[in-house]
């Protein structure tokens, strides 16, 4: 008996030759690709995307490729036609075993290379910068010319100190302030991130940049950015009702920008109305 | 269940007979593993031991980050003497019926002991909870003492489920292949519950 | 082997008389399948309603949709539906689909109705906790559709629940007793699902028919019982993540919660770790997602094996690879959270585990091509979801690499490239191997075919509409979109095409859901006018077609069913068709099973190691089934 409709083995071998060849053109000729780069370790992390996205490529079209082909040339066509009883090969079961371990070796040792470095200790003339998220917004907190960041902690968030800055601590003082973030280019920048209430997650999309804000937690990340421009911060954790419209701005700009920016925003002092 | 009570008895006797056609040798070869209820009792043990290794790193890592512990009351101790007797004597119960080969009396007694203590213990455990109270540490105060309510009100349910189990088995005391049939499990259980207070207790202890 | 004489003493002396004995509260586990499988459908339909309603706002953002609001009024304002009903439906999809559609129709479904079958057992080992299960089961799900109609709507802190947003009542509108009847509603599943997983284990191991070794076993059996291994090891994790979270939410504890200020209120706990939850939820989490890949992919293995009339290329390296599986969806979890602020070296720790399970799913997809190659092949509805799954599985898979990988993670951590994947693997493949598991086990469940044409309609436009869908999701990935999120206006990094790529999935979205009623027609259609099914009309080797369709209350008749051989004896070179059940004694056909002593002649082995072959225990002389009579 031969069943009808074995023609959808033609139909279906040539659904995946039509999905492998979507995702080759479009992906191959990069029509929709990450936001343009803008930091150091961002380069790594596109590199080992690339990479990744070679391999699995590879692996994607080469098995919907003999999947088309069996579908296509083994459907029933005859009465006769009988299936070769063939139970197993244990030498091309182990090919097939190794090679993606081997692969997948590969892998895990680059990409936690690259990890350790972006996750590791940040250079020594690093910009701090506490991030504060809350529900729905981003708060910036620059060390004054001490170059220490006063302690945080959510038990001191009031009207008047929004930020939650702990008051009596002396390096506190001189603290800045601000509801923008913003970094001197080509110049590495640590972020500790913080959170009033609930998770957020500080994503700066062209810069590679995402970390969760943790209640209860500081959570470190540093990066170099390259690139001057405005870019958007918005937050990649759910947090609540406003979790979409969550945003902040982050400018990259030169050092004198910088400076001087810097220089028109309120300290911690003058918020409070300590300095009288 | 007729049909099922003939397909377990079925293949008890299959393994009797030893190798089935068929078995590859294996343990799993064929036939049953072990008696079904004991089955079902050991791999209740294992979710059961899930869980409370679950509570219990937990308590271990956040009592850790606290630093402060929960000097535990003296009821706490006899509790847990008064839970190894019960777990001792419903030893002997399985002793006795595996030796004698029958229900008697005094078998019956010694679970009655067992129960009699099980209880006592659930009762002494209330009587903890009500000291702590007294004393001012409830169940938000620090985690050490919230995890010692939580730890000790998941064991509690967990006895009280074994104390129901052991009550079952006193409604079977008249018929005996039954109720030799069932204490193994049951017994499994309860022996159980006395190691996992046990460990508890020590978690409560490590710093 | 049994007659059908026997078949019917035995039916009509013990099978429950009265209509609810036999259909509602019934003991006999395919009635409990069946009972779990219409109402994992219900859900699952409700949650495909729900990814309807969050795709409205996502493809055209703020415009009044008059129809959908007049049918859900509490949903929506002004024609437009709210960013706290959004979050609400986005969580009640994810909880819907994953726990009470697709755990509950493979363990509660395929698990009640395949494991006795294909066991060779009358029922469950303890078939009245079977029965509680599900009514436990139906309780779980009538209180996480209550929360549905609560003040402030049901749980928005999506399935996962992080806290604090899930721990504190001012946190969100769902957060307040919507969160508590969603935690309450899982513990109680997760009650349900213990109970059947301690059966389903018990069966396996226990009461496995004369002669069916676990080696002989399809690879259905093995699939669903390490997924019940599973179930069992992982799920008191999430049940105790529960209770210290209502504790928290309830009674003031801070397991989870730290000094928090949330909407100006100071909420005075200390010292509490939000990341604990996560730990808990992903211990249960991922295993939980093999829970549900790994009955499908046995599904997938046995509908293959049963089109191509091949034997499974490779049976024990599948079994090894589901085994290994297992075993290591219980140290992946940390891959969930490598940007959470976990230990930077617990990271690299998980990354390796994560992408070493990469090895035995690779293994996997080159047997079932192995499978193919040189097949005969026969494209039934159950074969296109078959094949459709083993597309799917590795495109979804492969997608896996680049988020167990921590440092591409960093990139695409949250956006619609997690979204994408894991609905390729678990929206798409998973629920490919639901279909492919009705199409195919339909007949032996009602005792009719489906019908063929409408089948292959509803695979069509459901293969070509899941990619439509969830391929370009990749995209929005690439760009940076983040996940749930109800709107994404001024994001100014974000393309024009992002847009158009959002329209273009929800019509997808619209069409592909649609193409699922040609299914429910089907079954409604087929249970009333389908082809009467014969006992074996698949011809396949495996026990549950060596009974009638349906089979009766005890499955077997008086005596069990003794088995033979392995579950794969198909196209055996001298064997007089091309499948030969495994209740045919060796000496009337011969079988092509490998590994237990016994290699026929007849049948070319390529490499020439055979192990075994001491226990002699398959020998044709002692495997006549003359041993079975002394055994009554």
């Amino acid at each position: 008996m031969v069943p009808r409709g074995s023609y959808h083995g033609v139909l279906f071998a040539l659904a995946v030759l039509l999905l492998v060849g979507v995702g080759v053109i479009t992906i191959g000729d990069q029509w929709w690709w990450l936001p343009p780069l803008a930091s150091v370790h961002g380069a790594i992390i596109d590199q080992l995307f690339t990479v990744t996205l070679v391999l699995t490529g590879i692996v994607f079209v080469l098995v919907h490729l003999l999947l088309a082909y069996f579908v296509w040339r083994y459907r029933v066509r005859s009465p006769e036609q009988r299936a070769y009883f063939y139970l197993e090969n244990r030498p091309l079961e182990v090919v097939y075993t190794v090679i993606p371990a081997v692969a997948m070796t590969g892998l895990v040792a680059a990409g936690t290379q690259a990890w350790f470095w972006i996750q590791g200790p940040p250079p020594e003339d690093a910009l701090p910068v506490r991030v504060v998220g809350e529900q729905f917004a981003w708060r910036f907190q620059y060390p004054g010319l001490d170059g220490r960041l006063g302690q945080f902690h959510p038990r001191y968030v009031s009207d008047t100190n929004p930020f939650g800055i702990d008051p009596n601590d002396p390096a506190a003082k001189d603290d800045i302030v601000a509801t923008e973030l913003h970094v001197p280019v080509n110049r590495p920048v640590v972020t500790y991130l913080n959170s009033k209430d609930v998770l957020h997650s500080f994503f700066v999309p062209e810069l590679r940049v995402k970390q969760d804000a943790v209640p209860g937690m500081t959570t470190r990340f540093w990066f170099i950015p390259t690139k001057t421009g405005t870019y958007d911060i918005p937050c990649a954790e759910l947090c609540g009702q406003g979790h979409y419209i969550m945003r902040g701005q982050m400018v990259v700009e030169s050092d004198t920008a910088f400076e001087s920016w810097l220089a028109q925003q309120p300290t911690l002092a003058t918020t409070l109305g300590l300095s009288q | 269940m007729p049909f099922v009570k003939a397909s377990v008895q079925r293949t008890w006797d299959i393994a009797g007979q030893g190798k089935v056609p068929g078995g590859d040798g294996s343990p799993l070869g064929g036939g049953p593993l072990m008696p079904t209820g004991q089955l079902f009792v050991w791999l209740l043990i294992v979710g059961v031991t899930m869980l409370f290794a679950a509570l219990s790193s937990a308590a271990i890592v956040r009592i850790g980050i606290d630093g402060r512990t929960l000097s535990l009351p003296s009821t706490v101790w006899l509790n847990t003497i008064v839970l190894l007797v019960s777990s001792a004597a419903l030893g002997a119960v399985q002793w006795r019926v595996r030796v004698h080969r029958a229900v008697d009396a005094l078998a019956l007694r010694l679970l009655g002991v067992a129960v009699g203590l099980g209880l006592l213990f659930l009762v002494g455990q209330v009587a903890t909870w009500m000291g702590l109270v007294r004393a001012g540490i409830g169940l938000p105060s620090f985690p050490a003492a919230s995890f010692f309510y939580v730890l000790s009100a998941a064991h509690g349910l967990h006895v009280v489920g074994g104390v129901v189990a052991l009550l079952l088995l006193f409604a079977v005391r008249k018929r005996a292949l039954l109720f030799r049939h069932r204490l193994g499990p049951v017994a499994t259980y309860w022996h159980f519950m006395a190691l996992v207070w046990v460990g508890l207790l020590a978690v409560l202890q490590v710093r | 082997m049994a007659t059908t004489h026997a078949i019917e003493t035995v039916a009509t002396h013990h099978e429950p008389k009265s209509f609810w004995r036999r259909y509602i509260f019934s003991t006999d586990h395919k009635i409990i399948a069946i009972q779990y499988i219409i109402t994992a459908g219900i859900m699952g339909i409700i949650g495909l309603v729900m990814s309807w309603l969050m795709r409205i706002p996502l493809a055209w953002p703020g415009e009044s949709v008059p129809i959908a609001a007049k049918l859900f009024p509490g949903l929506f304002e002004g024609g437009v539906l709210r960013p706290d009903a959004y979050l609400a439906m986005m969580t009640m999809h994810g909880t819907l689909m994953i726990f009470f559609f697709l755990t509950a129709i493979f363990l509660g479904g395929f698990g009640n109705l395949l494991i006795p079958l294909q066991c060779g057992a009358r029922d469950m080992a303890f078939p009245f906790v079977n029965m509680l299960s599900y009514w436990v089961f139906l309780l779980s799900c009538l209180i996480m559709l209550a929360s549905l109609f609560v003040t402030g709507g049901a749980a928005g802190s999506g399935w996962t629940a992080y806290p604090p947003l899930s721990a504190v009542e001012q946190a969100a509108a769902g957060s307040g007793l919507g969160q508590t009847l969603w935690l309450i509603s899982m513990a109680v599943f997760i009650v349900s699902s213990v109970m059947g997983g301690l059966n389903y284990i018990t069966t396996v191991l226990n009461l496995r028919t004369q002669g069916l070794s676990m080696m002989r076993l399809p690879l259905t059996v093995w699939a669903l019982f390490v997924a019940a291994i599973l179930g069992l090891l992982a799920f008191p994790a999430l049940f105790a993540g529960a209770v210290l979270l209502l504790l928290d939410r309830h009674l003031g504890t801070s397991f989870y919660l730290d000094h928090v200020v949330v909407a100006g209120q100071h909420l005075a706990r200390e010292g509490g770790n939000p990341l604990l939850w996560q730990h808990l939820f992903w211990f249960l989490g991922h295993p939980e997602v093999y829970i549900l890949i790994l009955p499908a992919m046995g599904i997938a293995s046995e509908i293959i094996s049963n089109n191509a009339r091949k034997p499974i290329f490779g049976y024990r390296v599948m079994i090894y690879s589901i085994i290994a599986i297992g075993f290591l969806s219980f140290i992946v979890w940390g891959h969930h959270m490598f940007i959470s602020g976990m230990n930077i070296w617990l990271s690299a720790a998980f990354t390796l585990t994560t992408l070493i399970i990469a090895v035995p799913s690779a293994v996997k997809t080159f047997n079932w091509l192995g499978t193919l190659w040189r097949g005969r092949l026969r494209f039934t509805t159950p074969m296109l979801f078959a094949i459709g799954f083993v597309s799917t599985f590795v495109t979804g898979g492969l997608t896996g690499i680049f988020l167990g990988n921590p440092t591409i993670d960093i990139q695409l951590h949250d956006t619609y490239f997690v979204v994408a994947h894991f609905h390729i693997v678990m929206a798409t493949s998973s629920v490919f191997g639901v279909f492919a598991g009705i199409y195919h086990w339909f007949p032996k469940m009602f005792g009719r075919m489906m019908h063929e044409g409408l089948g292959k309609l509803h695979f069509w436009l459901t293969f070509v509409g899941m990619y439509a869908i969830f391929f370009p999701m990749h995209y929005l990935g690439f760009f940076g979109v983040p996940r749930r999120y109800y709107g994404f206006n001024a994001l100014q990094y974000l393309p024009v095409d992002a847009q158009a790529i959002q329209v273009f999935i929800s019509i997808a979205a619209f069409i592909t859901g649609a193409a699922q009623f040609i299914f429910l027609f089907n079954v409604v259609y087929s249970l009333l006018r389908g082809k009467r099914a014969e006992a074996n009309p698949w011809q396949a080797t495996t026990l549950e077609w060596q009974a009638p369709s349906p089979p009766p209350h005890g499955n077997w008749g008086e005596q069990l069913p003794v088995v033979y051989r392995w579950a794969y004896d198909y196209s055996v070179p001298g064997a007089s068709q091309d499948f030969v059940p495994q209740t045919v004694p060796l000496d009337q056909e011969p079988t092509g099973e490998r590994y237990h002593g016994y290699v026929p002649a007849a049948v070319n082995i390529p490499s020439a190691t055979v192990d075994g072959g001491t226990n002699g225990g398959n020998s044709p002389s002692k495997a006549d089934g003359s041993t079975n009579g002394g055994a009554l």
